[in-house]
């Protein structure tokens, strides 16, 4: 059977994640823990099924953005519902703006999505939640009705018209649709709730998540993981009084992160990792956030790192083929690439970068629209990648990019986040954990670069 | 005879459109460009035109980079001869806020097959809509399902670059180069505009933003030329200097 080139197309488009529990997803999914030092997922599953099922446990977990985050935490969901946990996974984006999220947001956020996930279990009616939250609505609704209405008349909240019963879901529902796109409601919101956040907190544990988990209990399920994903695109933009926005959220405010009575995972931006303040951050969460590291492609002496490449590879070739076995793959590889050696320089040069090697790829099928792929088209296009790239770059930039060619290692300060962020520079992880930086393969060859 | 009413609506539409993007062109001198003038292009239109075809129906984001304006209308032109897509133009405006919601308000009750935005590069407040793009881009893949083209020019493509790094990540990109004596072409009719403008002092304010991006036009097209290591003959020289 003949490659579908426009198949082959739509599977390496950079914007779609995979879902593993699509089936058809499932067969372009390549496991790469093994190359990534250490087995990060099942680090953090073994971290709730087998060293705390009972006891909530909290986490942080970090990487590149698109080198496979949301990918693997929907694989750890999947692990953790066949080991026997009731698992509610969403993304913060959806409810929050993420360029201004604040600890009530977050709360309301996470009791919102775990409410409406048990839908159908009958807790009981959360009398404290429930106060909150009209107080929360009254607040939101003088601020719409203003100075015409003396006595603004409002629903109540949480009731929706066909069922006379409260719904938490609904409610906070309610609540975030106003304020999700409107600054002066949201900030009216955190001034009403922000000085009840020790109170809705525990609203939210004693009336929402012990109940939900003494249920879920009865029905069997071991306990309640809670993952959110995308809280790692809190930007780092400052709060009204000068505080970056990660800090306050991660660090600031991190008791009540901590606090939830359930298993939790949160997401969080890498470039904290790089803060100034990061000790402060380690020292407040029971464990040290979990990098997803990138993909080794090469050691940090330069040399191949085959294993990185076989997976690599592999990634490829089951998105041209995703029905055949990785060997019948490598057989027929000849029909999607003119050599092996421009395959081994697409993986190379993405530096294992999952999304990025998914772009140059799919642009490379766009500009050939015909198989097999020939290299020289690769290289254009590298060089035009590596163009794009260095249109950015300062020149104190590339004085720093030429210490991490060099050292290995980044130091943890602003322009080394930007680096970070830019994916201008990748880190790796060794075969016993230990972390390592290199510029981005795209980068290596720039003039630039060059020793003067 | 649905059918053909049908295809006179996608006329219609597609002149609006068309005369919406064509703002840089002096009407009554409308150079008649040969197909040589395309043919360095064409490649770039057909790769454009099959990745559309190959992506209606579902998110994707394509980067077209082009510096001219009018070369970009007709390369839209050429583009609907060489394709069935029916790709709907979006037009931003200055004062646009976001892309998402800009996108969303135009797709909203009228589905297409594919979208072409441009004039990103006059937007006026670019990093930051470039950075809530970046924020909201999970909602780009969720809700449009169909392959939008972005039109940037060099200089949005760094911006584009910081300031939405992730959302950029997704795209894919078709460079479209201008020939050297077309260059000189836009460069001498965009000069003459720009007078034309500065002359007509009443119709100074409507058309300032026709000025204002046909400057760094000027300004694109004179370094351009410059680094080809092409020399202006004097009467152009003069000209891009008042400008």
């Amino acid at each position: 059977m003949s490659i579908d080139l426009r198949k082959f197309f739509q599977a390496t488009n950079p914007s779609k994640t995979l879902a593993i529990e699509n089936a058809e997803d499932q067969k372009y999914y390549i496991d790469f823990s093994s190359v990534r030092g250490g087995k990060i997922i099942e680090e953090l599953r073994d971290n709730i099924t087998f060293f705390s099922p009972e006891e909530p446990t909290c986490v942080l977990f970090t990487g590149h953005i698109g080198c496979g985050k949301s990918t693997e935490l929907l694989r750890l969901k999947m692990e953790l519902e066949e080991e026997g946990f009731y698992v509610v996974y969403f993304e913060s984006s959806e409810d929050m703006e993420m360029a201004d999220v604040d600890i009530a947001d977050f709360l309301l956020s996470v009791a919102r999505r775990v409410s409406q996930s048990l839908n159908d279990m009958s807790l009981d009616e959360p009398s404290l939640l429930k106060e909150l939250l009209q107080g929360a609505w009254r607040v939101l609704n003088a601020e719409v009705v203003g100075m015409k209405a003396k006595i603004p008349v409002i629903g109540d909240v949480g009731v929706s018209s066909d069922k006379d019963k409260f719904s938490l879901a609904f409610g906070i529902g309610q609540i975030t649709a106003k304020t999700k796109d409107d600054a002066t409601l949201r900030g009216r919101l955190n001034q009403y709730l922000g000085p009840q956040k020790t109170k809705l907190l525990e609203a939210i544990n004693s009336e929402l998540l012990e109940p939900a988990v003494e249920k879920l209990k009865q029905q069997g399920y071991i306990g309640l993981v809670v993952i959110v994903d995308n809280l790692d695109r809190v930007d780092s933009r400052a709060k009204s009084w000068g505080r970056p926005q990660q800090e306050y959220l991660f660090i600031d405010q991190s008791e009540y992160l901590t606090k939830l009575q359930c298993h939790v995972v949160y997401t969080m931006p890498l470039a904290l990792k790089f803060s100034n303040d990061y000790g402060n951050l380690t020292q407040r969460f029971p464990e040290d956030p979990k990098v997803l590291p990138m993909v080794s492609v090469e050691l940090p002496d330069g040399s191949i790192f085959e294993p990185g490449m076989v997976l690599l590879r592999q990634m490829v070739l089951a998105r041209a083929f995703p029905d055949l076995n990785p060997q019948q793959r490598l057989h027929r590889m000849t029909e999607v690439f003119d050599d092996a050696k421009s395959l081994d320089r697409l993986c190379q040069v993405s530096g294992g970068h999952v999304r990025d090697l998914l772009r140059l790829l799919n642009n490379w099928i766009q500009r050939e629209r015909k198989l097999p792929l020939s290299r020289e088209t690769l290289e254009a296009l590298i060089r035009y990648r590596r163009n794009e790239m260095t249109m950015q770059i300062s020149d104190d930039e590339w004085e720093l990019l030429r210490q991490v060619k060099k050292r290995k290692k980044v130091r943890g300060d602003l322009e080394y986040q930007a680096l970070i962020h830019s994916r201008l520079v990748f880190e790796y992880r060794d075969a016993g954990g230990e972390s390592w930086f290199d510029i981005n393969p795209i980068l290596a060859e720039a003039s630039e670069l060059e020793e003067g | 005879m649905s059918e053909e009413m049908k295809e006179q609506g996608d006329m219609e539409t597609r002149r609006q459109g068309e005369k919406e993007i064509d703002i840089s062109t002096p009407s009554p001198h409308l150079p008649i460009l040969p197909y040589s003038h395309l043919s360095s292009n064409e490649e770039g239109l057909e790769e454009l035109a099959w990745s559309l075809e190959a992506s209606v129906g579902e998110f994707k984001l394509i980067l077209a980079r082009c510096n001219y304006l009018r070369l970009r209308s007709r390369l839209v032109k050429r583009l609907r001869q060489m394709t069935d897509v029916d790709v709907r133009i979006l037009n931003l405006k200055r004062t646009d806020k976001t892309l998402y919601g800009t996108i969303d308000e135009e797709v909203k009750d009228n589905p297409n097959d594919a979208l072409m935005v441009f004039y990103l590069e006059s937007v006026h407040n670019l990093k930051q809509v470039l950075s809530a793009t970046n924020q909201v881009r999970e909602e780009f893949r969720k809700r449009f399902n169909f392959p939008v083209v972005l039109w940037v020019t060099d200089d949005v493509l760094p911006q584009l670059v910081r300031s939405a790094s992730d959302f950029e990540s997704w795209a894919t990109t078709t460079e479209f180069a201008i020939a050297t004596d077309e260059l000189i072409t836009t460069l001498k009719e965009d000069t003459d505009a720009l007078f034309a403008t500065a002359l007509a002092a009443d119709a100074y304010c409507l058309g300032w933003q026709m000025g204002y991006l046909r400057r760094r036009e000027v300004i694109t097209a004179l370094q351009d030329l410059q680094g080809r290591g092409h020399e202006l003959e004097h009467a152009l020289k003069a000209r891009v200097e008042f400008v």
